[in-house]
């Protein structure tokens, strides 16, 4: 008995993209998900704004399959970086452009705008990798597909000409502490640049690979964005889209069990009680959710040993502050929601940060992002702050939490004198928060850490790289599958293609 | 100052050390699992004859010995080894095998069924580590008995005798049977050598005890202390494999591909596919069917042992080797086990090329080699219960 051609689990970004692309191919698909809406961790929300107050990166091919095709700039308002400094000289940064707010150039001998450029010329690159499964996993590369892709890869490594790409094979690995300090002095915007490598990352600038991850983050030419009508009616959007694409959805019911057979899936259980058959099953949860699921006895020993072993740590916590009103500069030209604030003054700024969280604390001078958002007549501050543990010495207490708030509002005062006075109300969403509201590892964004030794061919496991996992029929469609986090959809779009092709 | 106390150099002393060395005339010591374990006590001869004639006291406490406890034991062992353990009952021992997940074999051992989730293996490597990792997310316990579980292989057709004048009541023990006494002794009905006998295991500070009492009970019925010398020539008449000498464990290879699946060894009966999931499943079904060689036993023309010989086809093409190979005294042939190449598998042209040097003069040798499908020595004792008193 089948009632869908395939079962997703998990209704996050990732989820959305492989129903969406098994969908437009003519499967039927169900998505289950245990939250009340769609959206997963970039949607999550309690009484404040979603947990993704930005877009970075969302890939335009998942935006087609959703039928999507007319999302276009109307909809998506560009969003400016300032660098909040103590001394005062803020910095704005604007197409990859560094102006004080007076309007002098910052970069006066270009080479901010230089290493952009060079970012966004290896981003290319790797999207192209990002775009596909790993090479070589269970085809073991005899498809003629994946030879050729890979000759166009390494011919598109030899069009960037010798010296260029000599520099790309060196600087990949690097860390971008080294990396930014070849080329920049140490203050703000190579502050911002390491915070934005090691955001959601258990690594501080200086660990090996964040230049790796920075690079993936500026895969779109280092632009970002929001939706301009916020990013709740943008969930939407998707949600009503995969509804057009007539793929039914399952929420506030949690996936309790895959139903296994003969080393076959057979469908999932779900919390009340019903169960939904299918031979094809796509997990979006993070592996160790992946392995209640399934039981370890279906594992083999090795992969339990890799799910084990991964790294999932989460370092990045919410605090959103409900403001009474908004506070008011006078030197920010244009709409205030159309920047996003970072305090990361100097790369050593955002290793001190990182240090305390090594140690089971969080910094006093902590690294964060924050944005400006109105929803429904209510101004709100969200923001994202990095190297927060989920493993907090003495736990996640009220005081905790509140101390962590304290220690926000007190390094963002530096930019916002009064903001104190109009905090009417606040929420703190720690990385356990997250873990519990979705069913995440360690509240990690990604579901497991974007490091070196998990990427590629590595994620999640050397085993799993081929977006297949354990029994007959069960795939994983997460972040924790390449190419990972950030809000991107190609995890779930490239697990599909595979589900596509397997069952062809 | 170094806080901690350096490692023991050299091959450390097992339980029987004491009584080891006093009987050793040959001074002929080897390395087991880092114990100073003998190859001979006196000569290979006396020992080998004792063991097939009367009876043999050898020191098995190298043996890694772990035990696995708990609700889930069961379920954690089955996913472990091919075969299904909930078929063995209580009181039983089992011969098992585990794989990789690759399908390749990790190693092999024996399984006791010590009680209602309580087991105990016995195996001839390391195992620890790998158990730990197979244990994760089961409720149980795994403890390394390796070093506090000291053990006796009584064999030989004088065995049963002995023990019973040692004060063990025997009779109802059958083959893979175990049998235990109240001050945690536990005799069962195993050994590596295809005769009567017994194994013995028993906590270390037992060991002097146990070993007068047997020792004093089997001075009437011949009973000599051999090393591992003997105990080889038995198993190979036996048909047993040995880790590292006739099938490599996966984990301790080097190299890709020299591993080695069930199918390849001759011991595919033990993988159950039908009881569910266990580690290499879904790459063994995929092997089952072709294995690359396979491991078999033959009678070997000539009478000169065909240790590592090389075996041709028609003389002419290389398909094979041998890993084990001896001149049987109690068969009074030479016999192999050897590892050929599936396509030559029956053969009827096969050719083991055996080197001599003598006296300065290299000899060659093609010996022709015929398949024996059981094993080369199977004394009906082995099986019959009770056992005939001596």
């Amino acid at each position: 008995m089948i009632d869908y051609d395939a079962i997703v689990i998990g209704g996050g970004i990732n989820g959305i993209a492989a129903a969406s692309m098994l969908s437009s191919k003519g499967k039927s698909v169900v998505i289950i998900e245990q939250q009340s809406e769609l959206g997963g961790m970039a949607a999550h929300k309690r009484e404040g704004p979603t947990a993704a107050h930005l877009l970075w990166n969302l890939n335009p091919k998942v935006i087609k399959d959703l039928g999507l095709g007319s999302i276009s700039f109307d909809d998506l308002t560009s969003v400016d970086t300032i660098c909040v400094c103590e001394s005062g000289n803020h910095i704005r940064v604007k197409n990859s452009g560094a102006f004080y707010l007076d309007g002098r150039v910052v970069d006066t001998d270009g080479s901010f705008r230089k290493l952009t450029n060079r970012l966004s010329r290896y981003g290319v690159l790797l999207k192209k990798l990002a775009e596909n499964a790993p090479f070589g996993t269970d085809d073991k590369l005899n498809s003629t597909q994946d030879i050729l892709r890979l000759l166009r890869f390494g011919l598109s490594l030899k069009l960037l000409g010798k010296s260029q790409m000599r520099k790309f094979l060196q600087d990949i690995l690097m860390n971008v502490s080294d990396f930014l300090l070849d080329d920049l002095p140490d203050g703000p915007l190579a502050g911002l640049l390491s915070a934005d490598a090691t955001r959601g990352q258990f690594s501080g600038p200086r660990n090996p690979g964040t230049v790796f991850n920075l690079v993936y983050r500026y895969g779109h030419g280092c632009e970002l964005t929001r939706p301009t009508k916020g990013m709740e009616n943008f969930f939407e959007l998707l949600v009503n889209a995969i509804k057009k694409l007539n793929v039914d959805v399952k929420t506030h019911v949690r996936a309790e069990k895959i139903v296994i057979e003969e080393d076959a899936v057979k469908g999932v259980e779900l919390a009340d009680g019903t169960t939904v058959f299918s031979n094809t099953v796509l997990c979006s949860s993070g592996l160790n959710s992946m392995k209640k699921m399934v039981g370890i006895s279906y594992l083999d020993i090795e992969d339990s040993r890799s799910i084990k072993n991964l790294r999932t740590m989460g370092t990045t916590a919410k605090v959103n502050l409900k403001l009474s009103k908004l506070p008011i500069f006078e030197n920010i030209k244009g709409p205030i929601n159309d920047c996003r604030f970072i305090v990361a003054p100097s790369v050593d700024y955002v290793d001190n940060a990182f240090n305390s969280c090594k140690y089971g604390h969080f910094s006093q001078t902590p690294v964060s992002e924050s944005v400006f958002t109105f929803r429904q007549s209510e101004f709100w501050l969200s923001s994202i702050i990095q190297f927060v543990p989920s493993k907090l010495e003495g736990g996640w207490n009220e005081a905790a939490r509140e101390h962590l708030k304290q220690v926000l509002v007190h390094s963002l005062s530096a930019f916002i004198p009064s903001l104190n006075e109009l905090i009417v109300d606040f929420e703190v969403i720690t990385p356990n928060d997250f873990a519990e509201d979705l069913g995440v590892e360690g509240g990690n964004w990604h579901h497991s850490e974007m490091s070196l030794d998990q990427i590629f061919n590595l994620r999640p496991t050397p085993r799993f790289s081929a977006y297949r996992a354990g029994p007959k029929g069960l795939y994983l469609c997460g972040s924790s599958s390449h190419p990972g986090g950030d809000i991107m959809g190609l995890s779930g779009r490239n697990a599909a293609i595979r589900v596509l092709r397997n069952t062809k | 100052m170094s806080i901690t106390t350096d490692p023991k150099i050299g091959l450390i002393d097992g339980p029987f050390q004491r009584q080891l060395e006093a009987l050793s005339q040959s001074r002929s010591w080897y390395n087991w699992a880092g114990y100073a374990a003998p190859s001979t006590l006196d000569c290979i001869e006396f020992e080998y004859f004792a063991l097939r004639n009367q009876a043999s006291l050898f020191d098995i406490s190298p043996l890694f010995k772990y035990r696995v406890k708990g609700s889930e034991a069961n379920k954690m062992l089955n996913r472990l080894v091919t075969r299904d353990v909930n078929k063995i009952k209580v009181g039983r021992v089992a011969y098992a095998i585990w794989c990789n997940q690759d399908g390749m074999l990790i190693d092999d051992g024996t399984l006791f069924h010590l009680g209602n989730c309580d087991w105990r293996l016995c195996c001839q490597e390391p195992m620890l580590d790998w158990l730990l990792e197979a244990a994760w997310g089961f409720n149980i316990e795994i403890i390394d008995e390796s070093a506090t579980v000291a053990g006796l292989s009584i064999q030989g057709p004088t065995s049963y005798s002995i023990l019973s004048i040692a004060g063990f009541t025997l009779d109802n023990i059958k083959p893979f049977d175990f049998y235990q006494d109240r001050n945690g002794v536990l005799i069962s009905r195993t050994g590596f050598t295809g005769d009567l006998g017994y194994e013995i295991f028993f906590p270390h500070e037992k060991a002097s005890d146990l070993w007068d009492l047997i020792w004093n009970s089997g001075s009437d019925l011949g009973l000599r202390a051999i090393g591992y010398d003997a105990v080889n020539i038995a198993r190979i008449e036996a048909g047993f494999m040995t880790a590292g000498i006739d099938f490599m464990p996966v984990q301790s290879t080097e190299y890709l591909h020299r591993g080695q699946t069930p199918f390849e060894l001759n011991i595919g009966k033990l993988v159950d596919f039908k009881k569910g999931h266990f580690n290499g499943r879904r790459a063994l079904l995929d092997l089952k069917d072709k294995p690359r060689s396979c491991l078999l036993r033959f009678d070997v023309g000539g009478f000169k042992p065909a240790d590592s010989a090389l075996i041709y086809h028609k003389k002419k093409y290389e398909v094979g080797h041998i890993s084990s190979g001896i001149w049987s005294p109690t068969v009074k042939k030479s016999i192999a086990l050897a590892h050929i190449k599936t396509q030559y598998r029956n053969s009827p042209a096969l050719f083991a090329e055996i080197y001599t040097l003598k006296e300065g003069q290299w000899i060659k040798r093609m010996e022709k080699m015929v398949e024996n499908k059981s094993p080369f020595y199977a004394p009906p004792r082995a099986k019959q219960t009770p056992p005939f008193k001596r």
